[in-house]
């Protein structure tokens, strides 16, 4: 993950914060499928 | 390794590099970085009934983190190396957007504490109302209000 803040996120795209609830498996169930389906088409979000 | 000092290290492996991210974007020092690290997993070590289940403990930790950045920020020395900084870096050299420099240099040290933290999540970190909401445990009318009043803020500060 990038040190840097995304500072132009578009209100779809993933926090940092929400990135490192994900990496800590602090995610529910449908947040996680919510996650990996906009990481799977969010090219932004993919390289951060 | 008794069972509780395993269940921390897991928790600091889990977390810490976390922390680390974030203290060091926000105070641009890898220094004061570690010693947030360090301060915040002492301080969970031996109060441990600080985090309270409420929210995840990796929210928690990034309000925390924040917490602990901004009163560094208010730390006149801070202010003093960032706004060095900023004065050598060349606008094409910055990576942050001149907001995010305002607020980390001369603005936010200023600024009320609940106001702070909403001014970073909201300016540096770009998190939605409902975001801001969920990590400091208000709801998110009381987040556009506060975020109203930085601007009211803001506003006020330029024209005196």
């Amino acid at each position: 993950m990038s040190d840097q803040p995304s500072l132009t996120r578009s209100e779809a795209c993933l926090s940092d914060l929400t990135m490192d609830e994900y990496l800590a498996e602090e995610l529910s169930a449908p947040a996680r499928g919510a996650f990996d389906q906009h990481l799977g088409g969010c090219t932004r979000c993919q390289a951060r | 390794m008794t069972a509780p000092a395993r269940d921390f290290d897991l928790l600091y492996r889990r977390h810490a590099a976390a922390v680390f991210r974030r203290a060091r974007v926000l105070l641009k020092s890898e220094a004061e970085a570690h010693e947030v690290v360090q301060d915040l997993f002492l301080s969970l070590l031996e109060r441990p009934q600080q985090f309270q289940g409420k929210s995840t403990l990796t929210t928690w930790l990034y309000s925390a983190t924040t917490h602990a950045c901004l009163n560094r920020l208010r730390n006149q020395k801070n202010r003093t190396r960032l706004l060095r900084e900023q004065e050598t870096a060349s606008e094409a050299d910055s990576k942050l957007a001149p907001e995010a420099l305002l607020l980390l240099s001369d603005t936010l040290h200023r600024l009320p504490p609940p106001l702070g933290e909403v001014a970073v999540y909201a300016f540096f970190d770009e998190l939605s109302h409902e975001e801001i909401a969920q990590i400091m445990g208000c709801s998110r009318t009381h987040v556009t209000n506060m975020v109203q009043r930085i601007a009211t803020w803001s506003r006020e500060q330029e024209a005196s």
